[in-house]
């Protein structure tokens, strides 16, 4: 049996055999200080010998590592929210509104309320009026401690007192582990001893005889190999992986995307991730007090506010379009006062449409297809289905006699070349810059029936302020839905993940994707 | 988009032919409409909306009468529009306008329904519709704001005047004690909702009736007296306020053509004030011209003028007209006239010719036009940026890298005080949705430590990279503002237990050989690197190309990682700039 084993196995199984008690366990360390392995090795060689029974394993000692979150350090920072409620009703009531302008995020005020009014700290008297009636609950002192404390370094769990324990369970338990305040990680102390069936001795060890190991090149060259004896190696088990790289699944599928669509003639369009409210907006027909263009569906910029330099922009033919001053007027216009300074405001772009605005300005070839894959921004609250920012794919076409009909063919066109579809159906569907207007549904075999996006022709409000007289064809994608699809995906958020070991997972699960037909 | 629900045997009685619900969807596709969720125990469903611009489509009244084709139902003639215009001239307004509120809500106008039955359904629609109309079509009541008042007990003519805020008090709808309009301002639920669409004025708007009772404080909250429309009311008063007549008139037409479905016959009322004279609910006549040929040019096929008028007839246009020459009998040329279209009373959405065309199309249902390919040839074509993105992603992943993607919004300690930089040159959202998500990115570089520090279990050493865009701001013209610059960049980071700088540096020479450059690189302490760690590469405009270095533990510490990490930047325009190719640096 000796013979089969490899140096480090016998290494780590020599300080066993020293040691005066057989039944005594050595911890990990020590094991690596008698046995002058490196901590790797030492790792790997347990591993073999616990497989193969050699020895038995304790654990001897857990510990709870506690650190804070990034929410937990920002809450270091601002006041835990239970803690910025208090303070806030320091000077007298308030009213629940104003307590949730307090947050970002209303909800995050109405959970503290909540947790306040359980305890006793708050009431909500007649008027929807809260006051102060408490202390603070133990539990907030409790766990501003810890934050402060695990700010520094990490704090054990278990050396916490029993009381700030369950509170801190509690808490957890509350709020889910992943949004909660403080991260916690588990760190194990093992040792080891040898298994009562072991039978070598450490005369074995040293004893056996010497057995070709790993062929190199200085054997080959003196055919020191000849008449000797390999050790056999444990080929069943488990091998070291070599250290592999992947692209990003959700890149790859924008490029297969992107192939499609250059191969059906389609050229590119890129832009900046800054629009003014002009291209994304009014360029777009889109009337000035639209509710998407409510600063509760945009992100405004800071600094710059506006846009400067507008000597290309058509603004006056735009703005008579949107007022109806046209005469003789095609269109009655949005009848309302046309704000050329709320269209230099700065926006990060709300859709890739604003792409397709500024080309069609920009002489555009007719005939001419063009398309973008661009990064989009909409002011959503982020969870599962919605990312602060996603791609969007979209186009245009340009074509003397195009129309309704050739927009129907088109969309079938993108349904077969980048969904592998065949059954689709159109229904009717309103955007502010087309019409007609058209969703694209597709039949999915698993999945039944699902929209896959939005096209029309562009009104002529659109087209013939930007000086294009021929019938343009517009069509937009959700591909981060279909993109979720094939990878295996329920939440959108993983698209954008850090975690290489989601990441790794969403590469296996496109290899099992059979979901969306052919992508 | 408007959500809406109701009972499909409230709305299988508003239609002329009941539909079981596997019909629904497709039916729905006249209103541009998608049928959400039925429930088969309690008959209830929920129809998702849209069209933003239909708002006579938001209620099932709405949506049953364009399934009807736009016609009445038997018995229920929309007869308010002859009633009005046969009203007698002279006839004194039952609503008058103070002209005081010329700039502070000027218009209202107002109608009398009576001799119907609303039904628990009906009053849910007519609640719903109200508030849906004012949320969204009003503008959460600022361009626009219902009201609607049992009848009884209401005194003719109406007052619609200002009024003292502090000294002016009643007994507010679902409030506890009679209050002033401030005090309803301040504490009542409407009021805080509302009340600053009016609380910035020396004077506030109130409807009252002929004793001086106050029925309303518009566009806020009703009083207790005049009470809430209940299932068994018979006889209704509705009124619109805000600051378009034009608004005011179609809103009050589609309550009142949803009333008249629920049996109501409708009296329409004049009001009067400085601005003039509003009788609703009359909206005026529109006419859309529709030029023979557009159908045609829209659709790609020819257009048949018969088939064109009588589906839009049966679509619920009231009239349509032709005027000048049709056809020249040339192999089917249109001639030179126009079809006339006259707009629905309940409609004010059309805004031109296409959007009478696009109503013909969904009336033929999209289903009846067959596909046309299109033919024109156009060469197709990538960004220019995309090629050399891939040639660096492809040299990345051949050196055993993982590709990342994150977001481009962050928050601003992420890129600031947890590399060590200062906050200077950010490009920053006014009106974040979460500081989460506050700034836009200047560097990739926070984006790999993030997922570094949520990566620790996955097995080492790790070598990640992204490639994409960022921003900041750099100086403008001399003396002007500061101007916002697109970024275009590349970073990667490496770690394991002997991470250091020259692995690092040597996958950057690797790149740049790749990409057939050479740069110089000369030490210059940079964070969040270790000072004495780290360099920077330029080229020969002495644009800086790359920042490298090992990441320092106080860094590392922030972040929460444990394991040791070199990083590297890249600018991929100032790697892939022309003139830096021929940099003599090595």
């Amino acid at each position: 049996m000796s013979q089969s084993l490899h140096p480090v196995e016998r290494a780590l199984l020599r300080p066993f055999l020293l040691s005066s008690d057989r039944e005594a366990f050595l911890p990990v360390d020590e094991i690596g200080r008698l046995s002058g392995l490196s901590s790797a090795q030492v790792q790997m060689g347990l591993e073999w010998v616990k497989s193969k029974g050699f020895v038995e394993e304790r654990v001897d000692r857990e510990e709870t590592l506690l650190r804070p979150t990034d929410m937990g350090l920002s809450a270091l920072s601002e006041g835990l929210p239970e803690e910025r409620i208090l303070s806030a009703l320091s000077s007298g009531p308030r009213a629940m509104n104003d307590l949730r302008a307090l947050f970002p995020d209303p909800s995050v005020a109405s959970k503290a309320v909540g947790a306040l009014k359980e305890s006793g700290s708050i009431k909500i008297v007649e008027g929807g009026q809260v006051i102060r009636s408490g202390e603070a609950p133990p539990g907030i002192r409790i766990l501003r401690k810890i934050l402060e404390a695990s700010a520094q370094e990490p704090v054990i769990f278990e050396s916490l007192p029993k009381e700030e324990q369950e509170v801190l369970s509690l808490y957890q338990h509350r709020r889910g582990k992943e949004k909660g305040l403080v991260r916690s990680d588990l760190r194990s102390f093992r040792s080891y001893r040898l298994s009562p069936s072991f039978s070598l001795t450490l005369s074995d060890l040293d004893g056996a005889e010497e057995l070709l190991g790993n062929v190199t090149p200085e054997m080959l060259q003196n055919k020191s190999w000849e008449g000797g004896t390999f050790r056999p190696f444990s080929v069943g088990s488990e091998a070291p992986r070599p250290q592999t790289g992947s692209l990003h699944p959700y890149r790859e599928f924008l490029d297969e995307v992107r192939d499609h669509l250059v191969r059906l003639g389609f050229a590119e369009m890129t832009g900046s991730l800054v629009e003014p409210e002009f291209w994304n907006m009014d360029a777009l027909f889109i009337p000035q007090t639209h509710p998407a263009r409510n600063i509760h569906d945009i992100y405004l910029i800071s600094e710059p506010k506006k846009a400067s330099d507008t000597r290309d922009w058509p603004l006056d033919r735009v703005a008579r379009t949107h007022e109806g001053r046209d005469s003789p007027a095609p269109t009655r216009g949005w009848r309302q006062g046309f704000d050329a300074d709320q269209a230099k405001r700065l926006l990060m772009r709300s859709q890739g449409t604003a792409l397709s605005s500024r080309t069609l300005a920009n002489k555009p070839s007719v005939p001419g297809k063009y398309f973008a894959i661009a990064r989009c921004f909409r002011h959503d609250q982020v969870d599962a289905t919605h990312a602060v920012d996603f791609f969007q794919a979209e186009g245009i076409v340009l074509e003397e006699d195009a129309s309704f009909r050739t927009l129907l063919g088109l969309l079938a066109l993108l349904a077969r070349e980048i969904a592998g579809v065949d059954r689709v159906h159109y229904k009717p569907a309103y955007f502010p810059f087309t019409e007609p207007s058209v969703e694209l549904h597709a039949h999915h075999r698993d999945l039944g029936w699902m929209e896959l996006g939005g096209a029309g022709l562009f009104r002529p409000e659109v087209t013939r302020p930007l000086g294009v007289d021929v019938p343009v064809i517009a069509w937009g994608m959700g591909i981060d839905r279909m993109a979720m699809f094939r990878l295996g995906l329920s939440d959108i958020r993983d698209l954008f993940t850090g975690d290489l070991s989601v990441l790794a997972g969403m590469n296996r699960s496109e290899e099992r994707a059979s979901t969306w037909q052919r992508i | 988009m408007p959500t809406l629900e109701g009972h499909l045997d409230d709305l299988n009685r508003l239609l002329d032919r009941p539909l079981a619900p596997g019909e629904m969807n497709r039916a729905l596709d006249l209103v541009k409409g998608e049928w959400k969720h039925y429930d088969p125990a309690t008959r209830r469903f929920k129809i998702e909306l849209n069209d933003t611009n239909r708002p006579d489509l938001w209620s099932v009244e709405g949506i049953a009468r364009q399934l009807r084709g736009g016609r009445p139902l038997p018995g229920h003639p929309y007869d308010f529009l002859e009633k009005a215009a046969l009203r007698e001239a002279g006839r004194p307004p039952e609503i008058s306008i103070d002209p005081k509120l010329s700039a502070i809500r000027p218009f209202m106008g107002g109608f009398r329904a009576t001799g119907g039955v609303l039904g628990e359904e009906g009053l849910a629609q007519l609640i719903g519709t109200q508030e849906r109309l004012s949320e969204l079509f009003g503008r959460k009541r600022r361009d626009l704001a219902i009201g609607v008042y049992p009848l009884e007990g209401m005194v003719f003519p109406l007052a619609y005047r200002t009024a003292d805020p502090d000294r002016t008090r009643f007994f507010p709808l679902g409030g506890s004690a009679v209050l002033s309009l401030r005090e309803i301002v301040s504490t009542h639920p409407k009021g805080l909702a509302y009340g600053s669409l009016v609380s910035d004025h020396l004077l506030w708007p109130i409807l009252e009736d002929a004793r001086g009772e106050i029925l309303s404080f518009p566009p806020v909250i009703n009083s207790q007296t005049s009470g809430a429309v209940g299932a068994n009311d018979t006889a209704l008063f509705v009124e619109a306020t805000g600051g378009d007549p034009q608004r005011i008139l179609l809103v009050l037409a589609i309550l009142a053509a949803n009333l008249s479905d629920r049996g109501f016959s409708v009296e329409p009322l004049l009001s009067a004030g400085a601005f003039g004279e509003i009788l609703a609910p009359v909206p005026e006549k529109t006419t859309v011209s529709v030029p023979f040929g557009t159908p045609a040019r829209v659709m790609g096929m020819e257009e048949d003028p018969r088939d064109f008028i009588e589906v839009l007839l049966n679509f619920g246009y009231p009239a349509i007209s032709r005027s000048g020459k049709p056809e020249t009998g040339q192999g089917g040329q249109p001639g030179t006239g126009s079809y006339e279209v006259l707009q629905p009373f309940y409609r004010d959405d059309l805004l031109g010719a296409v959007d009478v065309v696009e109503d013909y199309l969904v009336a033929r249902g999209f289903d009846t036009f067959a596909p046309v390919m299109p033919r024109a040839f156009t060469p197709g074509q990538a960004a220019p940026r995309l090629k050399i993105e891939n040639r660096l992603r492809r040299a990345f992943l051949a050196m055993g890298f993982t590709e990342l993607l994150s977001n481009i919004l962050t928050g601003e300690p992420l890129v600031t005080t947890r590399l060590g930089r200062e906050a200077d040159g950010l490009v920053r959202i006014d009106n974040p949705a979460s500081l989460q998500y506050a700034v836009v990115r200047p560097t990739l570089l926070a984006g790999l430590l993030s997922a570094e520090s949520r990566s620790s279990r996955h097995p080492y050493p790790h070598r990640i990279f992204e490639i994409g865009e960022a921003m900041d701001l750099c100086e403008g013209p001399p003396g002007g503002a500061r101007r916002l610059r697109d970024r275009f960049l590349a970073a990667a980071l490496v770690a394991h237990p002997q991470a250091g700088i020259s692995e690092v540096q040597g996958i950057l020479d690797a790149l740049f050989e790749r990409m057939d450059r050479k740069f110089s690189v000369s030490g210059e302490d940079l964070s969040p690197y270790i000072p004495g760690r780290c360099g920077v590469y330029k080229n020969l405009r002495g644009e800086t190309v790359a920042t490298v270095g090992e990441v320092h533990p106080a860094t590392l510490d922030l972040w929460g990682i444990r394991m040791p990490a070199v990083a590297f930047e890249l600018d991929v325009e100032a790697l892939t700039a022309r003139d830096s190719s021929q940099d003599s640096g090595a």
